[in-house]
C-alpha cells in the first residue's frame, strides 16, 4: 500500500530508500520524484506546516529530524487512507535515530567541515560512508516495523467494521467482511510488505474464531484484559476450546515468524494494540508487561532518556529478538505518547560535547529548542507579520514552517532563541519571495521575437507571433492604469504596442484606454521619430458589450498583421467568487493562451488577497482547461498602490505565498515612470523591521 | 583552612577560565562556515547549476569516493577533498550549493563583501554542472544561471583574482550519441554544451546591451546602482565565446558520475531508487566495455589549480 519510504539527508544525500512498486520504483528515480516534489514545493517554498501534501496521485508525508539535518518521507497512493502512516514516520524517526545516532553524527559533520579539523578528518572518515552497508540491517528493522503497524492498522479495521454490522449472527458479520472487501479491493492486492501479503484470507473457520475472540474483547475490555498476560480473558466458557487451542499453538510456536505464514490469533492479538487509547488505559498488571525494566531508560531532568543502543548485539539470532523487542517497545512508546508531545525524541546524543554543554548549560545555551521555547517567540513574530498586513494564514502557516524547521536544533552560544527564530524567519521570507522562474520580460519578448521569426523564415513569410500579456484582476486596483505603466516602459524599450481593450462592460473604460494611448503616442513621438513601420502604440477596440474573448483573438491577429511585439490585453475587473464572469475571463485566456497572465492587486488588501488569488488561480486553471490542455494559472502578480502603505507590504508576501508565483511589477504612483520591479531584500526587510 | 580556601580560588580561576574558553569556543563553532572560509582563503571549489544536474552526485563521489542516490538538496553540503595535485598540500573544501531556484542565490554569498563574510579571494574556483542531456530541452534556464555566476565572478573587485570557471557536462554516460557505442561520448557532450550555452549566452547578452536603455527602477533603490545583470563582456565585438570572455577562465569539461545502478532483484523485494538523478533510459553499463572514471577529467581539471 504504501509506495515509497526514503530517510535523507537534507543536502540531498538520500541515506536509505525503497520503493514498493516497480512503477514507485521508476518514479523515484526521476526528477518528478514524489520526494523531489515535495522538497521543491513544500520544503524550499516554505509550506511545510501543512502536514500533507499531495502530487500527481500520491500523498506524502515526512517528518524532520532537525538536530541531524534528516528528513523521512513516505509517500503512497492518495486513494489509500491509511491511518498508521503517522505512527509508522515516529516509529522509523525514532528508531533510525537510535540505532544509527553515532554513524549519523558523524556523517552530518563531515558535511559541515570545518577547516581547523581538516586534514584527519579527511584521512579517516573517507572509507567508511557506504550507507548501503552502514544501514544493512535498517531493511529487516523497517520490514518488521512497517509489518506491525500493517498487522495493527489491519485489526482495527477489521474490528470497526464487525462493530459496525453489530454482534448479531455469524452470517451477517460474513456480509460485512464481504462488504468490506469490496470496499476496499485495493486491501487484498495492495500487498504493501515485499515478502507476503500480511492479510489472512477469511474462510468460514477463521472468522467463528475472531468473532469468539471479539467477544472475548468486548467482555474483557472493563475488566482486566489479560491479552498479553497468560491466558487471560479466558473467563468465559463458550471461550475455553478457543483459548486451549490458542495455549496449544503457543505452545508449539517455535519462534516469531513474521509474515511468512498465515498470522494467527494469537498474533494477532498480541499486535492488537487498539485498546491502548486514552479513553480505556491498560491496567497496571498490563502496563507492567510493556515496559522492560532491564532497558528502561533512565530519567533525568524531567526528561526521559532512551537507554542507548548497543551495537555490540547486532549479530546473532537473539539479537533478533533483542531487536524485536526493541522494535515493539518503540512502537508501544510511539502509540502510547502518540497523544502528547513525544519526549523520547528529545532525548539528547550521548557524544563528545556531553561536558561542554554541561559547561556551557551554566550560560545558558547549546540544548536544542522546544516547542515550549519557540511558542511565545513565534506568536510574536506572527503577530508582528500580521500588522504588517500579512494575512493572517498565511501568517500562521510562515510561522509554523519556521517553528518545525527549527524544532530541535540546537542553539549554541550566545544566541537567543528570538534572534534565532529571527534569522530563520527573514531566510523563509526570503525564499518566498524569490521568484523560481524568470522575471525577465523583456528577454522573453525579445525570445519570443527571434524564435517565431526563425521558423517562419522557412515559410517565407516574416510575420512574428506578439508577445501577448493579459491582466486581470477584481474591480478597481488599476489594471488600466498600470497597463498603461507597463506600456510606457515597453515602449522606452523599442517595442511596439498594441493595447485591446477587452473591458467591455465598465463604461468609460474604452476611453480611458484611448487617452492613454494618445498621451504615450505623443510621449514616444516627441523622443524618437516614427519609423517606417507605422505607429509605435495603438489601440484596439470593438466598443462595448461584445464578447472579450473575441476582441482579444482579433487584436492578436491585427497586432501580428501589422508587426506589433506586444499586445497588452485589459480586462474588466471581476469579484473572484462571480462564476459567471470568471468563466467569460478563463475562455478568453482558452482561446488566446497569452504568454503573460498578470494578477493585478492592492497593496491594501489583506487577508482578502488570499481569497482573491486562490480564487482566480483556481477558476482560470478549471476553466481554461480545453481538450488535451491543461488549465492556465497565473504567471505573475503586479501589486498596485505600493506607496499607500509605507512599511505594511504584507501583500507581497502574502500573495506570492499563494500562487508561488513572482511579483513581475510594482506600482507606486500615479505618472507612467512610477513602475517598478521589486527588491526582495527590501521586502524582507520592510516586514521585518519594528 | 588557609589550605582549601587556596584551592577554592584555584578552582574559581580554573573554572572561570574554562568557561571564557567554552565561551569562546562555542562562539566560533556556531560561525564555522563564514570563519573557515576567511581562514582558508583561497581552497574553496564552488559546486553551483541548476537542480537535477547531479551537483550532490559529484559533491559525493569527490568526497566519499561513491555516489549515493540523491534528491533536490535543501541546504549547502560542505566538506573536504583531497585534490591528488601536489600542490595543495592542504585539502579543499567542496561546497555543493542547492540548485533551487529560490535558493541557488547562496553563492553570491561567496563573492560578496558584506558585513559578515569577507571572504573574497577564497573561492578557488568555480565548477558550473549541468545536465548534457537534458541541456537542449531546458538550455535558457541553464543559461540564465550559467549568466549570474559569470555576472558574479566578473564583478569582483580588480584587488581578487577572478576564479577560474569550468563547465562541466555532466552525465554523459546517458548522452545518446549517433555511434551508438556504449562508451561515453565526452566529445559529443563538450561540444554540445558549448554552442548551446554559447549560443544562450549570446541572446542574453545582446539583450543587456539593448535593454540598458530603460530599465526599470527597484524599489528603495535610491543610489541608482545598475542592477542589471551583465558581465557578458568579450574581448572583441563580435559573438559571445568563453574563450573571448572577458570575466576570467572558462573551461568545458565533461564526464558522469558513476552512480549504482539498480541491482539485480535477488528475494522479495527489490531494493530500488539506487540511481542518483533522473535518467530518460537506464543504460546499464556494459561489464566487458573497461570502467572508466567519470569524474576523471574533473579531478584532472582541480589539479591543474594553483
Amino acid at each position: 500500500m504504501l509506495d515509497n519510504c526514503t530517510i535523507s539527508h537534507k543536502g540531498g544525500l538520500v541515506l536509505w530508500s525503497r520503493s514498493f512498486t516497480p512503477t514507485a520504483a521508476t518514479l523515484s528515480r526521476s526528477n518528478a520524484s514524489p520526494v523531489n516534489n515535495l522538497i521543491r514545493e513544500a520544503l524550499i517554498e516554505g509550506r511545510s506546516s501543512e502536514d500533507r501534501y499531495e502530487k500527481d496521485g500520491y500523498a506524502v508525508r515526512w517528518t524532520l529530524a532537525n538536530d541531524l539535518e534528516l528528513i523521512f518521507v513516505v509517500a503512497y497512493q492518495r486513494i489509500l487512507q491509511l491511518s498508521y502512516v503517522e505512527d509508522l514516520l515516529t516509529a522509523i524517526k525514532t528508531l533510525f535515530i537510535k540505532l544509527y545516532a553515532p554513524f549519523l553524527t558523524k556523517f552530518v559533520a563531515s558535511l559541515h567541515a570545518q577547516a581547523n579539523a581538516a586534514p584527519t578528518e579527511v584521512a579517516d572518515a573517507s572509507p567508511s560512508w557506504d550507507f548501503a552497508s552502514a544501514f544493512k540491517d535498517w531493511d529487516k528493522v523497517f520490514d518488521k516495523v512497517l509489518r506491525e503497524l500493517e498487522q495493527k492498522a489491519n485489526q482495527e479495521r477489521r474490528l470497526r467494521t464487525r462493530q459496525l454490522t453489530g454482534s448479531t449472527a455469524l452470517g451477517a458479520s460474513m456480509s460485512g467482511n464481504e462488504s468490506f472487501n469490496e470496499e476496499h479491493p485495493e486491501r487484498g492486492s495492495g500487498a504493501t510488505t515485499p515478502a507476503k501479503d500480511a492479510t489472512s484470507p477469511l474462510d468460514g473457520q477463521e472468522i467463528a474464531k475472531n468473532i469468539a475472540h471479539l467477544k472475548t474483547r468486548m467482555k474483557g475490555r472493563n475488566s482486566t484484559s489479560g491479552k498479553k498476560g497468560k491466558g487471560g480473558g479466558a473467563g468465559s466458557g463458550s471461550d475455553s476450546d478457543v483459548s486451549k487451542r490458542q495455549s496449544s499453538l503457543r505452545g508449539a510456536k517455535s519462534k516469531r515468524t513474521w509474515g511468512d505464514v498465515v498470522p494467527t490469533e494469537d498474533d494477532m492479538s498480541a499486535l492488537d494494540f487498539s485498546t491502548d487509547k486514552p479513553s480505556d488505559l491498560p491496567s497496571a498488571g498490563v502496563l507492567d508487561t510493556l515496559v522492560d525494566e532491564k532497558s528502561r531508560g533512565v530519567k533525568k531532568d524531567g526528561v526521559y532518556e532512551i537507554r542507548d543502543w548497543e551495537f555490540s548485539k547486532q549479530a546473532s539470532r537473539e539479537v533478533d529478538e533483542d531487536l524485536d523487542d526493541f522494535i515493539s517497545k518503540t512502537l508501544r512508546e510511539t502509540s502510547l505518547n502518540s497523544t502528547g508531545p513525544t519526549t523520547s525524541s528529545e532525548a539528547q546524543p550521548g557524544y563528545i560535547s556531553s561536558l561542554f554543554s554541561k559547561l556551557t548549560g551554566l550560560a545558558g545555551s547549546t540544548r536544542p529548542l522546544t516547542q515550549q521555547d519557540l511558542g511565545p517567540v513565534l506568536a510574536g513574530m506572527k503577530e508582528h507579520l500580521m500588522k504588517k498586513n500579512v494575512a493572517r494564514d498565511i501568517a500562521e502557516r510562515v510561522c509554523d514552517g519556521v517553528g518545525k524547521s527549527l524544532e530541535g536544533k540546537k542553539v549554541g552560544g550566545l544566541r537567543s532563541i528570538r534572534g534565532e527564530v529571527h534569522a530563520a524567519l527573514e531566510d523563509a521570507i526570503t525564499r518566498i519571495l524569490t521568484p523560481k522562474t524568470s522575471t525577465d520580460i523583456l528577454h522573453a519578448i525579445r525570445q519570443k521575437k527571434l524564435t517565431t521569426m526563425t521558423t517562419t523564415r522557412a515559410g517565407g513569410e516574416s510575420k512574428m507571433e506578439p508577445y501577448s500579456i493579459t491582466f486581470v484582476g477584481v474591480n478597481g486596483v488599476g489594471k488600466s492604469t498600470n497597463l498603461s505603466k507597463v506600456a510606457f516602459w515597453l515602449l522606452q524599450n523599442d517595442f511596439r504596442v498594441l493595447i485591446a481593450a477587452c473591458d467591455t462592460f465598465r463604461s468609460g473604460a474604452v476611453e480611458q484606454l484611448r487617452v492613454h494611448v494618445r498621451n504615450l503616442g505623443m510621449l514616444v513621438n516627441k523622443e524618437t521619430v516614427e519609423d517606417d513601420k507605422g505607429k509605435k502604440i495603438d489601440l484596439y477596440e470593438k466598443g462595448y458589450g461584445k464578447d472579450a474573448a473575441g476582441i482579444a483573438k482579433d487584436a492578436i491577429a491585427y497586432a501580428k498583421e501589422e508587426g506589433f511585439d506586444v499586445v497588452l490585453i485589459d480586462t474588466a475587473g471581476r469579484m473572484q467568487d462571480n462564476e459567471p464572469l470568471m468563466r467569460a475571463l478563463a475562455k478568453l485566456v482558452a482561446l488566446n493562451q497569452p504568454d503573460k497572465i498578470v494578477f493585478v492587486g492592492e497593496a491594501l488588501v489583506g487577508n482578502e488577497a488570499v481569497d482573491q488569488l486562490t480564487k482566480f488561480d483556481r477558476a482560470l486553471k478549471d476553466f481554461s482547461k480545453g481538450e488535451g490542455k491543461s488549465g492556465r494559472g497565473i504567471d505573475g502578480m503586479l501589486v498596485t498602490k505600493w506607496d499607500t502603505v509605507d512599511d505594511k507590504v504584507g501583500a507581497a508576501l502574502s500573495m506570492t505565498f499563494v500562487t508561488g508565483q513572482p511579483i513581475l511589477f510594482v506600482g507606486c504612483g500615479q505618472t507612467y515612470t512610477d513602475l517598478r520591479q521589486l527588491r526582495v531584500s527590501n521586502v524582507v526587510q520592510a516586514l521585518l523591521s519594528d | 583552612m588557609d589550605e582549601l580556601k587556596r584551592v577554592d580560588t584555584y578552582s574559581l580561576i580554573l573554572g572561570s577560565v574554562l568557561l571564557a574558553c567554552v565561551l569562546v569556543a562555542g562562539e566560533t563553532s556556531r560561525l564555522e562556515i563564514v570563519d573557515s572560509r576567511r581562514a582558508k582563503s583561497g581552497s574553496i571549489v564552488l559546486l553551483v547549476g541548476p537542480s537535477d544536474g547531479g551537483k550532490t552526485a559529484i559533491f559525493s563521489s569527490l568526497v566519499y569516493n561513491h555516489a549515493p542516490p540523491t534528491h533536490t538538496s535543501l541546504q549547502q553540503n560542505v566538506a573536504f577533498f583531497r585534490s591528488p595535485s601536489p600542490f595543495h598540500r592542504k585539502p579543499l573544501q567542496v561546497v555543493d550549493i542547492p540548485g533551487h531556484p529560490r535558493i541557488r542565490g547562496q553563492f553570491t554569498d561567496f563573492f560578496q563583501e558584506n558585513g559578515k563574510s569577507k571572504n573574497i579571494g577564497g573561492v578557488k574556483a568555480v565548477i558550473f554542472v549541468c545536465d548534457a542531456a537534458a541541456l537542449t530541452r531546458n538550455a535558457s534556464t541553464v543559461a540564465e544561471h550559467l549568466h549570474l555566476v559569470m555576472h558574479a565572478i566578473s564583478n569582483l573587485p580588480p584587488s581578487a583574482t577572478p576564479p577560474p570557471l569550468l563547465v562541466f557536462a555532466n552525465k554523459a554516460d546517458v548522452l545518446t550519441s549517433a555511434s551508438k557505442s556504449k562508451t561515453p561520448n565526452t566529445a559529443l557532450a563538450v561540444t554540445r554544451t558549448t554552442t548551446i550555452l554559447e549560443r544562450e549566452l549570446e541572446k542574453r547578452r545582446l539583450n543587456s546591451i539593448k535593454s540598458n536603455t530603460a530599465v526599470l527602477g527597484e524599489l528603495g533603490d535610491e543610489g541608482g546602482e545598475d542592477d542589471t545583470v551583465g558581465g557578458l563582456d568579450v574581448t572583441e565585438g563580435d559573438a559571445f565565446t568563453f574563450d573571448k570572455w572577458d570575466g576570467g577562465v572558462v573551461t568545458i569539461r565533461s564526464g558522469w558520475v558513476d552512480i549504482q545502478r539498480p541491482r539485480k532483484a535477488h528475494g522479495g523485494h527489490d531494493t530500488a531508487s539506487e540511481d542518483d538523478e533522473p535518467k530518460e533510459k537506464d543504460t546499464v553499463v556494459d561489464p566487458t566495455v573497461p570502467k572508466k572514471d567519470g569524474l576523471a577529467e574533473l579531478v584532472d581539471w582541480i589539479a591543474t589549480l594553483r
